[in-house]
């Protein structure tokens, strides 16, 4: 999707249109979830921290995120990509990797097929977006981002909107790409790539393997040289279940009390077990992220005698980690993530055995969440919640404060 | 001290004082020792961790009379590692000589001074064939909980039934019930907890052709044979109630040969790791078992059977219900449901006296 977070909400505030709108960072601290195509031409993109935004473009409008909508739109989503193949691969809420290799019979040649989804797009949800074609992942992904509309200094150009590697001619597109454009080059390895002169895909992929091994370490060296020939073989796996769950929050004033870092877990800990229930998995293990004022950051896991999917559980998982933690220096960051997923199936019981243990809590509560679940979504997140959440304005995913994760 | 003895005989009295003994750490180092004691041609040998005391008494070939304390871990070790034949224990004052087939050793004795001196319980003994109360408690004891937290339900509790003496352990997944028609050691109303950890050592111990005698008394229970004495600590709780658990009746019956059953459970194990339940759809074409795991594959497997009443799918923990079925007697066993998310009851054909309750897994 192009600006996905920002253009949903200019569906809601078209008088915005055309200027330099930016998603999230609405508080006095956070970070930028998402940037116009307006705001990107002064350099803001998403997860800067909304102070550096603000100096680079003072005439930017902050709108806070609403992730729970976003969710929505991305299901609606999924179910216009669902109706052209069932080979759908989710990467993130607003990406998605398709294999069409069966469905050009049908309806037509990849080019055509991505032509209709871009017009079935933008008939039903208003929203544009891009995309690439390739016969892999890899090439796909950066033949997506190809075709987005660029914005630079300059102005914006408005992009293929679809753009479609020609078979045979993969390195010829890849080659001139500079080498931050490839997967797992970040900071650190643009650095080492750097300093021994690779600019483009092209340099690199005109080093031998252990060269490129002794500059990146062995297993990364390899990667990248797979990539640099564009080599990917990955299939698209509709069914890729993701590898954790988690919701993380920036607080615009830092947390103090125990209490209230109870609130918030039990907060974020209802958002998680939601998504966890909604994809169908459990949670083997749960993870409570602190980061303190002084940016000393410390993570704690817990792993439950079986997996769990309800609020309650997680919260009851997580306590007795909770009381081990000194909150007085202040908490700037929490996050709870959802780990080791499998499948839903914790065991019952013949009976109570009267603790209050973290599975016997899971017991318990796994029928009213199904009650639960079926009220939000009927009515939406605001209908239900625990009540220790209702002191703060927001819902769970609604932060305007930061960046949640979506896995 | 000085006596002779046979290592196998030695072994393995020494191999469970050694279990008893090592099980808690060093708040009283002495608890750590297997003590051993010679009156002429008798060798006494304890060890306990002040909940469970064991005590063997063995014929020995004596020496000199005496006592003394040895680590139970490299007492145990030892004497484990030699060959089999004869043994002779020399124990000092300040160590040890422990002299087998070819190898001799020679290690340090404890000070014996706060090993504790436990007595059985001063009750009235009742007596039953040992071979019977170890088939029963082999049949129970796996199904009471390992989890220390859950007190209660680590025990197994023996309590006079309708008929006779009844066995019932339950972790609170499944719960495992024997009844001993005819035996009645306990007079009707009389219920003890016993932790299932001291049963499981004893029913390992038992031998098939002679008689125990069990003092039930207050705080501690007694177990004695001709060579050994178990006493353990009571566990002061409520139970659940048993019988609530048991219908009269089930709408749905299932019924198959109980080894290709364990087999094929078996089987289905190596795809369904801890928390993948295993799937049995029972029908009057047999019982399907079926393994679905996210990432490493599925498997399906069909044994025979008869159904009565109608066909039902449930999932299981394969261990459980595994378990369940080993438990049984005979050649054959049934598997009774009413519903999908309710007990099953697994029982052998032509055993009444052993009943098996499992929850099901949601699939």
């Amino acid at each position: 999707m192009d600006a996905f977070f920002v253009s949903v909400e200019l569906l809601r505030r078209p008088d915005l249109l055309g200027q330099p709108v930016v998603v999230g960072g609405t508080a006095g601290r956070g970070v930028v979830a998402a940037a116009s195509y307006e705001a990107r031409r002064f350099g803001v993109y998403s997860a800067m921290s909304s102070s550096h935004a603000r100096r680079l473009c003072p005439q930017a409008i902050f709108l806070p995120a609403n992730h729970s909508l976003y969710q929505e739109i991305s299901h609606q989503l999924h179910d216009i990509l669902i109706s052209f193949t069932p080979l759908v691969e989710p990467i993130s809420v607003d990406e998605a990797f398709l294999d069409v290799t069966g469905s050009e019979k049908l309806l037509g040649s990849a080019e055509d097929l991505a032509w209709m989804i871009r017009g079935r797009v933008k008939d039903e949800l208003q929203l544009s977006c891009s995309v690439g074609l390739a016969r892999n992942k890899f090439l796909a992904k950066l033949a997506s981002d190809f075709a987005k509309p660029q914005a630079s200094a300059r102005g914006i150009e408005p992009g293929h909107q679809v753009y479609r590697v020609v078979p045979g001619a993969e390195l010829e597109f890849l080659h001139p790409l500079p080498v931050k454009a490839l997967w797992g080059v970040g900071p650190v390895t643009l650095k080492k790539l750097e300093s021994i002169g690779i600019r483009t895909v092209g340099d690199l992929a005109a080093l031998q393997e252990s060269d490129l091994q002794a500059a990146v370490g062995m297993s990364h060296g390899s990667h990248l040289f797979a990539l640099g020939r564009a080599d990917d073989d990955r299939a698209v796996e509709p069914d890729r279940v993701a590898k954790s769950i988690g919701h993380e929050e920036t607080f615009s004033v830092d947390l103090i009390t125990t209490q209230e870092l109870r609130d918030e877990i039990v907060r974020l800990s209802e958002a998680v077990a939601r998504r966890v229930r909604r994809a169908g998995v459990a949670a083997g293990t749960v993870l409570l992220k602190i980061k303190f004022s002084d940016f000393q950051t410390i993570t704690r896991s817990v792993t439950p005698r079986s997996p769990i999917t309800t609020g309650p559980a997680f919260v009851a998982a997580l306590l007795p980690v909770l009381a081990t933690i000194d909150a007085a220096q202040g908490v700037r960051l929490l996050g709870v993530h959802a780990q080791k997923l499998g499948e839903p199936n914790s065991p019952m019981r013949l009976f109570g055995d009267d603790g209050d243990s973290v599975e016997e809590i899971e017991q318990q509560w796994s029928a009213t969440n199904e009650a639960v679940d079926e009220i939000v979504s009927r009515y939406g997140r605001q209908a239900i919640r625990p009540a220790s959440a209702l002191s703060d304005h927001t819902a769970p995913g609604d932060s305007p404060y930061g960046p949640d994760e979506f896995d | 001290m000085k006596f002779r003895s046979e290592q196998a005989e030695l072994s393995e009295a020494l191999g469970a004082l050694a279990r008893i003994a090592s099980a808690r750490g060093s708040s009283a180092p002495a608890l750590a020792g297997i003590r051993f004691a010679l009156q002429d041609d008798t060798l006494t040998l304890s060890s306990t961790d002040l909940d469970i005391s064991l005590q063997f008494t063995l014929s020995v070939g004596g020496d000199k009379n005496g006592d003394g304390l040895i680590g139970a871990t490299l007492i145990n070790d030892i004497v484990r590692s030699l060959p089999s034949g004869k043994v002779t224990l020399d124990i000092g004052a300040d160590s040890a000589n422990i002299t087998g087939v070819k190898a001799q050793f020679s290690v340090p004795v404890m000070n014996a001074v706060d090993f504790p001196r436990t007595a059985p319980a001063s009750a009235n003994p009742v007596t039953m064939q040992a071979a019977v109360l170890a088939h029963a408690l082999g049949q129970v004891v796996g199904a009471a909980s390992k989890e220390p937290a859950k007190q209660h339900l680590t025990a197994v509790q023996l309590s006079a039934g309708q008929s006779g003496l009844c066995l019932a352990a339950t972790d609170s997944y499944r719960m495992a019930i024997k009844d001993l028609p005819g035996i009645n050691v306990l007079t009707f109303g009389q219920s003890y907890l016993i932790p299932s950890r001291a049963l499981r050592e004893l029913q390992r111990l038992l031998d098939a052709n002679e008689e125990i005698a069990i003092r039930f008394g207050e705080i501690e229970t007694t177990f004695e044979t001709s060579r050994l004495q178990l006493t353990t600590r009571l566990i002061n709780a409520n139970f659940p109630n048993v019988q609530s658990f048991i219908k009269a009746a089930y709408a749905n019956k299932f019924t198959t040969a109980r080894e290709p059953l364990i087999e094929a459970l078996r089987r289905s194990r190596v795809l369904a790791r801890e928390n993948t339940p295993v799937k049995l759809t029972m029908g009057a074409n047999g019982m399907r078992i079926e393994v679905q795991t996210n990432d490493q594959g599925t498997s399906t497997e069909d044994i025979e059977g008869q159904m009565s009443g109608a066909e039902l799918t449930a999932g299981f923990n394969p261990d459980y219900v595994r378990e369940g079925i080993e438990a049984t007697a005979g050649d054959e066993v049934t598997i009774e449901m009413n519903e999908p998310n309710q007990p099953a009851v697994i029982r052998g054909v032509g055993d009444p006296t052993f009943t098996y309750l499992l929850m099901p897994q949601r699939v």
